[in-house]
């Protein structure tokens, strides 16, 4: 009994906290300047983007995980670079714990990259390759100044310790680690900074199955002890599913669908949701989802289809898909999607 | 962790000197005195540097000092390389001649060096119109043969040792410039540097701290082989007339007084030319050795 009311007093102190937005992500746009050719210049052809980001607006609420979900080329890591401040944005706003960070004097920069961090997908070239682990770590810790120098190596060792990597290898090289162990360290340094918000860039990606079960579950321990608030970026729906609360699925740039997790699952409404979902064996089965195959590529980013910008590869389109751009709305509460089909 | 060889025995108690840190640098260390190319020529590197930093302790007689009464007196034992026209000891100046190459090896590949792996560092970090200068400048550098430039450019500075040294590092920056701007223009997309960036480290600590260890390896390998090529072209210098001037015991202007002598005195050009068969041989192995270890 006791335990149920303490846990029930837990949930609804985050239930509380859980309001509160820290990522606020308004219009968001990313273009590449494409480089004009010789022939370009002659002719004086018109400049071309690549439109990585094409105006996502979405809110990450504190303590949550967040989901982002998409083919490969969607732009699904380039927003996530964008939110770190590793790509200038081209149009639009991304608030982080109120602070926009388009506009950034130096100081507030290193505030914002100590708050906010990253751990990337490929567990080979995540860490630094000549450096042990103790001094990458320790560089970090000095350069935000996170604990006095006579401390640090102690720091050091109990940040190994939480992300499950024992003191020896605090004087290893990468070289000498495995694709899990290598993810744990690039966990430990994100965690150095003591961070409130961590991007995932598919972080279990490249890692078999049994070792991302590992590293899910540890990076759910963390979120739970240290208040952290993810956005997790993903291919694998399934793997979405396990970590994140709310889920966003992009296409071509576009965030095509938004919904709480269980809600989305639930029923999924976007064509393209659909077929991402019954492509996974696992989840067609639990969720009864029926087949959707997708025929024909990707269309270029540089060149995105008029109208709606799937109707070139979905099985529903009619000619008001091509014609005009669908909206983000909610046929329900807190389930958004652009499509037609529901409006 | 299995502390049985004498090596780890050595890298525990120089951890405990100076830290963990510097166990990583010395596994490298221990390699590349493993590999037997490049222990051999580090042996032969490390003697002659030894011989020429104790060459007037060495050295039987003054490399200076005219003997006419003992001119062309062929190998034997008062003079085991025998005497020039002037009655010179010949191993005095072959040992006195191990410092001036070991010098034009240490400032001319030491400046290439340097200059050749901040060039390339800018110019393949921050791409862009620092690139274009830089790369501008090492394509017509480069577009010269090698000695020829050389030649030209000690023909307006004079000749002499100091220009000598100035003269193969301006020429030879570029290559050391071009090797490493093309591993910053690969090795900056890594995920490590993007970790870097979004930690917050500064552009200077990014190019110092993390790209340049992990591409200056194919730069000292190249140094090393490039100590043996700047022996070569100081020698060939000195021997046309525009390097080091006699009475300098240069090798290669000891080949050239050397060299019309020839048929009455073959001792006079020969120890000097083993000398220079000996240090680019030295640098060679050094150079074949790194490469295995360094490159994979």
């Amino acid at each position: 009994m006791d335990v149920d009311i303490v846990s029930d007093h837990k949930n609804k102190m985050k239930e509380i906290s859980r309001n509160e937005t820290v990522i606020e992500i308004g219009h968001l746009k990313k273009y590449y300047v494409l480089r004009k050719g010789f022939i370009d210049k002659i002719l004086v052809r018109e400049q071309k983007y690549v439109k990585a980001v094409d105006d996502i607006s979405l809110d990450i609420r504190r303590g949550e995980t967040f989901g982002l979900v998409g083919e490969s080329g969607c732009g699904k890591s380039t927003l996530g670079r964008c939110v770190l401040r590793l790509e200038s944005i081209t149009a639009g706003n991304i608030r982080v714990f109120g602070q926009n960070i388009r506009s950034l004097a130096d100081r507030q920069l290193k505030k914002l990259r100590k708050e906010v961090q990253v751990v990337f997908q490929n567990p080979y070239s995540t860490l630094p390759p000549h450096k042990i682990i103790g001094n990458m770590l320790k560089e970090v810790i000095n350069h935000h100044e996170i604990v006095k120098r006579d401390m640090i190596k102690e720091y050091c060792l109990d940040l190994l310790g939480q992300v499950g990597l024992s003191e020896v290898f605090y004087t290893k090289k990468p070289k000498a680690l495995s694709g899990g162990q290598r993810q744990r360290a690039a966990i430990a340094r994100a965690l150095a900074t003591e961070p409130k918000f961590i991007v995932l860039d598919e972080p279990v990606t490249a890692l078999d199955t049994s070792i991302q079960a590992q590293i899910l579950n540890l990076l759910m321990e963390l979120q739970n002890k240290r208040d952290l608030t993810y956005l997790f970026i993903a291919h694998d729906l399934s793997v979405i599913r396990h970590v994140s609360d709310t889920v966003g699925v992009m296409y071509l740039g576009k965030l095509v669908e938004l919904a709480p997790t269980k809600e989305l699952f639930q029923k999924c409404l976007h064509p393209y949701t659909k077929s991402l979902a019954s492509s996974s064996p696992l989840l067609s089965e639990v969720y009864r989802i029926d087949r959707i195959e997708l025929t024909g590529e990707v269309p270029s980013p540089i060149d995105p289809p008029a109208g709606c910008r799937f109707h070139t590869r979905c099985p529903f389109s009619f000619s008001r898909c091509s014609k005009e751009e669908p909206k983000l709305i909610g046929p329900d509460k807190g389930h958004l999607v652009s499509c037609f089909l529901y409006s | 962790m299995n502390n049985r060889n004498a090596g780890s025995v050595i890298s525990r108690s120089i951890n405990l000197l100076f830290g963990d840190e510097n166990i990583a640098r010395w596994e490298t260390v221990k390699k590349i005195i493993r590999n037997p190319n490049s222990r051999i020529g580090l042996i032969m590197i490390g003697i002659l540097t030894l011989v020429g930093i104790f060459a007037p302790f060495i050295a039987p007689y003054d490399p200076y000092q005219q003997v006419l009464t003992e001119s062309l007196e062929p190998p034997g034992l008062s003079h085991l390389f025998g005497t020039d026209l002037y009655g010179r000891d010949v191993m005095s100046r072959v040992i006195h001649g191990a410092w001036i190459a070991v010098k034009i090896c240490v400032i001319g590949v030491g400046i290439a060096f340097i200059v050749g792996n901040l060039a390339g560092a800018l110019s393949g970090y921050y791409e862009g119109w620092i690139d274009t200068i830089i790369m501008r400048i090492v394509d017509s550098i480069m577009a010269f043969p090698f000695l020829v430039l050389v030649i030209a450019i000690m023909a307006i500075f004079g000749p002499g040792l100091k220009n000598l040294y100035f003269a193969i590092a301006i020429v030879s920056w570029c290559q050391y410039a071009r090797i490493v701007r093309s591993r910053y223009l690969s090795e900056k997309e890594e995920d490590y540097v993007r970790a870097a960036e979004a930690v917050g480290f500064s552009d200077k600590r990014i190019i110092f701290g993390h790209l340049m260890p992990n591409s200056i390896a194919p730069t000292i390998v190249y140094a090393s082989l490039d100590c043996a090529l700047v022996i070569l072209v100081a020698a060939s210098l000195s021997f046309v007339g525009v390097g080091a001037q006699p009475p300098i015991p240069e090798w290669g202007a000891q080949i050239a007084e050397g060299r019309q002598l020839l048929q009455v005195g073959w001792w006079i050009a020969t120890f000097p030319a083993l000398g220079i068969m000996y240090t680019v041989i030295g640098f060679s192995l050094i150079g074949d050795g790194l490469r295995d270890m360094l490159e994979k």
